[in-house]
């Protein structure tokens, strides 16, 4: 520099950014994939579903590399993921898996031991042994003083989270692949899914000071406020961070987002939703059990909200769906009633960013469509599993055939450690995606324009005009209505995309919640019609040869979007989903490999995607 | 009933791990057991023809390449320290992971995407000596001519110093002192510097995630016959430091050195057989040699090359460095006149100093296309092909920094890196023979791309061996590229183009012979763009062969295609379009396609002609770099600056031998 001054001192001649695009960022450049729920051996169902594989095979799979599934055949994942929380259910948490090698203080029960050798003897008796554990858990009738040990307080619970945190720490590896060391608390009341995951910032000095909460009492409960008082008693004690996520609305009954009054019958009041929305900052909206965003019975004008739609009833099938449940189990209409409440009681409980995971039982994040292992073991690759029904009863089935492949979680994150990775969660600069790795950028401000996205790296002026996915939009006098600024990248090695469509939902003067999709970006030539409904696509799947050409579609979308129909005195919400073109779904590689026929009720192709956190309008 | 399924799958499971042999015994033998204890329909269930679900398990072949930089300077190159590198290897090798760094110019920089691996391959004449010169090392400054350098530097000449001393090492007029310091590369200073290079790879390897070589530039200039002729070298270790230290790198000067290759490959051998470690050595910039680099008459003997040559080279040099810095050097509008994408980053005014101007007759000695014909000629005299070499691409960056993206390009040294001026300044000029390459013609490529099963020294050294690799000119495109006897369309009708390619064919830089009665090769390709880059224009299949009479010839065909342009009668397929905004310094991807994939079939094919087939996959118009540039400072460039470019890749070679 000064010594040859020819080089001369650049910062002299430069005017403001760094010449290298990818230099002096103050924002994330990448996305990090991850799965915020998966589930191992030491899950009891998962347990007993077959599942063999433990924490480390689960870490292994998920950063790339090959295992050996529970049912006997190699396993890899198509690309490495960045990042997982490994959420084993809480209650019972290593149960299984210390039955199965029969622990003496298992078999020193009588259950345990009646159990134990069931599982050993194999075939029907081990399934026999299976059931009745599964009807013995659920009538409450499990001998006590065996599951003490497997429950909080017990010294057996304590070396297993003590195992789990000490995997997360062991593959924990910053820059490379992060572990965020996690559980799920599985609330199930009267067969009504209230689960969440918890999710941990902090490593073993914080997170090994303390064992998960569980649903069962005396020490657990079912209810989200006492989860909501152990976050809180956690971060006080060890002055970590921890935050929870609901999943699977779908087979909640009615009572995941509630408006009026909690299952408890508690009303829904002030303490609720500003506990809710300071614990729960998103939302699993797609996973293996079905797909969360919309309804078609809430959403008739949306031609893309019946996505792998799992509404035949409850979780255990215990209680049949009923069509007035449906407005407080998906996410597009909670995000809506989050508006409302917030008009009401001052906090928008529902103010969540969206996020996709697995929910696999298997110790494996497989949700790649031509590579998934299943939503257990039982239902790892096999030619009968698309026949086989998930639950059936009196009450209905959910069929093999729809177990959903999905689903990922995208953040945008300034590197892959545990503190950035959380830290975007916090700030639900996240979003959800079906299982393709799409990249989207979604930016809301006042300024933007078509010349902002006249660039290859729209970010600079997406972060320097507006906020990111999961930001708030302020009011700003003189201006008019909010712009969008989206873009989207196919999966680089997956297929094209269809269209981009920013989904808005906003409450009006007189209290009622409304939405709407704008079709806002798309390939080729097609015209929208008056309705503004854009032709479809087209359909290039090659069923029999379980096979698409990315002949149609676009590698890439973007574009800038103004509201064309903004009232600044209604609060809104707005995000993004972007479709693909249509390509084949698990079934129809089952198909092509097994050589079977497709059951006839049974999707063939759909529309992957990928759903934006949403970004909020408030009036001042 | 499940658990028992399950415990017998698992039982196969680990029975088929144990014994990957098996099938081919059973094959040979009909039964492994007389006694049938197993018999071959056991076989057959343990060891089942299916692959298995998961579509990414039990591969047994590269799944996907790496890409990577085999020629890094770094300030222990004299030329690179003398023109303003700061950054050792240690830095660029950080870079090179994906690190941010401050280049030598005071202004941050960072790769958009980090690389697999890299060579950082210093110039073995005058190792580190730049260092030692910068520092005022006494010993050195005692000379008077090292002293001018010195002052030169210090008076914020580096590029005049830079100049005076690369031509003082092509004209071999290097100061005594200079000369045994940077010559003899047993003297300890050289040693120590060495062995710091060795020191900054062995720390910066990580296998799986990044991987370090160890190597060196062996930067001849001198050809027998002339001087300033291009006739470098990169000598790559497969092994680790406890093997590469316990033998010095050849310098090119005698009495300590020497300028021949035939030297280069002697030292190579000794190397291979003290240690039973592996090198490789990987030519570049033939378009700078004035007809040396590829020669079928010898420039240090004047005689046609003989078998020794060719076995020789052809053992050391499975690999050519096809695109770089200093032009691209696949073929050459004069070589290939009916190919309208030849004229690619042209560099042909003469040679690396410009002290001699290019005559056309030199041009076939020089690119990699005619090089490919020739050695099917050779071969035919000599029995063995020296030029059966795959490709990459590399920089030959002076500045630490592997810069190959147009947005993002540092240039060839460090009084290079991004300037108002740095397009407008000649690269290289002799006023004498009226010469000039200016700035502007410095070119933002390329990369390696190795298809590796792991990314490891080891693998990646192989896969170069057997010429498994690319060349891409600064893009990550994707590229896949079979030659079989029995692909057919249902072969590309898939996802996994690479199930059927190596079940039924062979892989880039393989030979198909034994040609059937009535049969032609066909070709599985597919080509995936750069994930964040531009879409893809064509897919193109080069072939060369020779005909009865010893003739060479070539053709390019378009195989693959975006849209439904149609070829015209004289078969050539119309432009895909340009939505290069040069102002803005930006374009769309609305043209183009994401992907391309074929099955082609030589329609000219004769087999009794030996002949090679490459593919050429070609992106849509971007941006050149100094349409970044007349962005980024507000510059009018003269108008004969290109502006924009079509970006590419070069696939190693399939040969057919009769």
């Amino acid at each position: 520099m000064a010594a040859t001054g020819s080089v001369g001192k650049q910062s002299d001649v430069y005017p403001g950014k760094a010449y290298s695009p990818y230099a002096e960022r103050s924002f994330p450049s990448q996305v990090y994939w991850g799965d915020t729920h998966l589930h191992t051996a030491l899950s009891m169902d998962a347990g007993l579903f077959g599942a063999r594989l433990g924490l480390d095979e689960a870490y292994r799979f998920a950063r790339g590399e090959q295992v050996m599934a529970s049912s006997g055949q190699p396993a890899k994942l198509g690309r490495p993921l960045d990042w997982l929380v490994i959420a084993d259910h809480s209650d019972g948490m290593g149960f299984i898996t210390d039955l199965a090698a029969g622990k003496p203080g298992i078999i020193a029960f009588e259950q345990g031991k009646r159990w134990h050798e069931g599982l050993q003897q194999g075939g029907e008796a081990s399934a026999n042994a299976a059931l009745d554990l599964i009807g013995t858990f659920a009538q409450g009738k499990i001998d006590p003083k065996m599951m003490a040990e497997y429950s909080p307080g017990g010294k057996t619970y304590s070396s297993i989270w003590e195992d789990v945190v000490d995997a997360a720490e062991r593959f924990n590896d910053p820059g490379r692949f992060t572990t965020l060391i996690g559980f799920e608390w599985t609330s199930l009341v009267n067969g009504n899914n209230l689960h969440r995951n918890v999710i941990f910032r902090d490593g073993a000095d914080k997170a090994g000071r303390i064992v998960p909460y569980t649903t069962q009492a005396p020490i657990g409960s079912t209810d989200p406020l006492d989860l909501y008082a152990w976050l809180e008693n956690y971060e006080k004690s060890t002055g970590g961070s921890a935050l929870a996520l609901a999943h699977n609305g779908n087979l909640s009954n009615g009572i995941m987002f509630p408006v009026d009054a909690q299952y408890t019958g508690k009303a829904i009041d002030k303490d609720y939703v500003r506990l809710r929305a300071k614990w729960e900052p998103m939302y699993e909206i797609s996973q293996i059990k079905g797909d969360g965003e919309a309804h078609p019975f809430l959403s008739p004008d949306d031609a893309f909200a019946d996505y792998e739609t799992w509404d035949v009833g409850n979780l255990d099938l215990s209680e049949i769906k009923t069509k007035d449940m449906l407005q407080y189990e998906y996410a597009r209409e909670a995000l809506k009633n989050g508006l409302l409440l917030e008009q009401r009681l001052g906090t928008n409980p529902y103010k969540f960013g969206l996020v996709g995971s697995t929910d696999s039982h298997t110790a494996l994040a497989a949700v790649e469509e031509e590579n998934f292992f299943g939503k257990a073991t039982n239902a790892e690759p096999k030619p009968e599993r698309m026949s086989h029904p998930f639950a059936e009863n009196e009450n209905g089935a959910f069929r093999g055939d729809m177990l959903t492949a999905s689903g990922y979680t995208g953040v945008w994150a300034e590197e892959n450690t545990r503190e950035a990775i959380y830290d975007a969660m916090a700030r639900k600069e996240v979003y959800a995606t079906t299982g393709p790795r799409i990249m989207v950028r979604f930016f809301g401000g006042w300024d933007y324009t078509g010349e902002d996205l006249n660039r290859r790296q729209p970010a600079f002026r997406g972060y320097e005009k507006g906020v990111p996915m999961g930001g708030d939009l302020k009011a700003a006098k003189g201006k008019k209505a909010p712009t969008f600024m989206v873009y989207a990248l196919r999966d680089s090695i997956g297929a094209n995309l269809d269209r981009i469509q920013i989904v808005k939902g906003w409450l009006d003067k007189d209290g009622k919640t409304h939405e709407k999709v704008y079709n806002v970006a798309w390939s080729g030539d097609r015209k929208p019609d008056n309705n503004g409904k854009l032709p479809p696509v087209g359909n290039t799947v090659d069923v029999k040869n379980a096979n698409w050409t990315n002949t149609i579609g676009a590698s890439e979308l973007a574009t800038v979007w103004q509201d064309p129909d903004f009232d600044p005195a209604e609060s809104a919400f707005y995000y993004a989903r972007v479709l693909e073109i249509p390509t084949p779904r698990w079934v129809v590689y089952d198909a092509f490999r097994f050589g079977i026929e497709i059951p006839k009720e049974a999707e063939t192709i759909h529309q992957e995607r990928a759903y934006t956190s949403p970004i909020w309008y408030t009036p001042s | 009933m499940q658990t028992n399924y399950r415990c017998t799958l698992i039982t196969l499971a680990v029975l088929a791990g144990a014994l990957p042999a098996m099938p081919a015994i059973a094959a040979e033998t009909g039964t492994l057991y007389p006694e049938g204890t197993i018999g071959k329909q056991a076989l057959e269930r343990i060891l089942p023809d299916k692959p298995p679900y998961s579509p990414y398990a039990d591969l047994n072949f590269p799944a996907r390449p790496l890409f990577g930089d085999t020629h890094v300077h770094t300030s222990y190159s004299l030329d690179a320290g003398a023109a303003g590198a700061r950054l050792g290897p240690v830095e660029a090798l950080r870079f090179g992971k994906g690190e941010e760094v401050m280049a030598s110019s005071g202004q941050r920089v960072k790769l958009s995407r980090p690389l697999d691996f890299m060579v950082v391959a210093d110039h073995s004449d005058g190792f580190g000596l730049f260092p030692r010169l910068f520092a005022g090392d006494r010993e050195l400054l005692a000379h008077s001519t090292v002293k001018e350098w010195y002052d030169l530097m210090k008076a914020g000449k580096g590029a005049e110093a830079a100049y005076a001393i690369v031509n003082a090492q092509a004209s071999g007029t290097i100061p005594k002192v200079f000369a045994i310091e940077g010559f003899d590369s047993s003297q300890p200073g050289y040693r120590t510097a060495w062995h710091e290079v060795i020191k900054a790879a062995e720390e910066a390897n990580e296998p799986g995630r990044f991987t370090a070589f160890i190597g060196y530039e062996w930067t001849s200039n001198s050809s027998g016959d002339g001087n300033g002729n291009n006739l470098h070298r990169n000598v790559i270790y497969r092994d680790g430091g406890d093997l590469a230290r316990q033998v010095d790198p050849l310098t090119t000067a005698q009495p300590w050195g020497s300028p021949d290759p035939r030297d280069l490959w002697k030292r190579m051998e000794e190397y291979e057989k003290k240690t039973h470690g592996q090198v490789l050595a990987i030519a570049h910039n033939g378009n700078l040699s004035n007809g040396r680099m590829f020669p079928i008459i010898e420039s240090f003997t004047g005689k046609k090359i003989d078998r020794a040559y060719a076995e020789t080279r052809a053992r050391w040099e499975p690999l050519i460095e096809v695109t770089q810095m200093k032009g691209d050097g696949e073929t050459h509008p004069f070589l290939s006149p009916n190919d309208e994408f030849a004229d690619y980053e042209t560099w042909d005014k003469g040679n690396l100093d410009l002290t001699e101007a290019k005559k056309p007759a030199m041009l076939e000695f020089e690119y990699a296309r005619s090089a490919l014909k020739n050695g099917l000629k050779l071969e035919k005299e000599l029995g063995v092909n020296p030029y059966k070499f795959g490709m990459i691409g590399s920089t030959d960056t002076h500045t630490a920094l592997s810069t190959a993206d147009e947005d993002n390009f540092f240039g060839k040294a460090s009084i290079y890196e991004p300037n108002a001026t740095r397009t407008a300044h000649p690269y290289m000029e002799n006023p004498k023979l009226d010469l000039k390459i200016m700035g502007w013609e410095q070119t933002a490529s390329g990369y390696a791309a190795v298809w590796a099963t792991e990314n490891s020294r080891e693998a990646i050294f192989d896969a170069m061996e057997r010429r498994e690799s690319y060349a891409a000119t600064g893009p990550r495109m994707i590229v896949r590229f079979f030659g079989g006897w029995d692909f057919d369309a249902k072969d590309a009708n898939s996802r996994m183009p690479a199930k059927a390619g190596y079940t039924k064919g062979v892989p880039m830089g393989g030979e198909l012979t034994k040609a059937s009665k009535g049969k032609a090769p066909t070709f599985l390709v597919a080509a995936l763009k750069d994930p964040i880059g531009a879409n893809l224009d064509r897919y193109q299949i080069i072939k060369g062969w020779m005909d009865a009479k010893g003739k060479l010839h070539e053709k390019v065909y378009d195989v693959a295609w975006s849209g439904d342009r149609k070829p015209g009668k004289d078969g050539k397929l119309p432009p895909v379009g340009n939505t290069v905004d040069v102002k803005e310094a930006t374009w769309t991807n609305t043209i183009g396609a994401p992907e391309l994939i074929t099955v082609w079939k030589d329609p000219d094919f004769n087999p009794e002609q030996p002949a090679f087939y490459y593919g050429r996959v070609i992106e849509i118009l971007t941006p050149r770099w100094t349409a970044y540039d007349a962005k980024y400072f507000n510059l009018k460039m003269p108008p004969e600056v290109p502006m924009t470019t079509q970006e590419r890749a070069y696939t190693s070679p399939i040969w057919y031998k009769p």
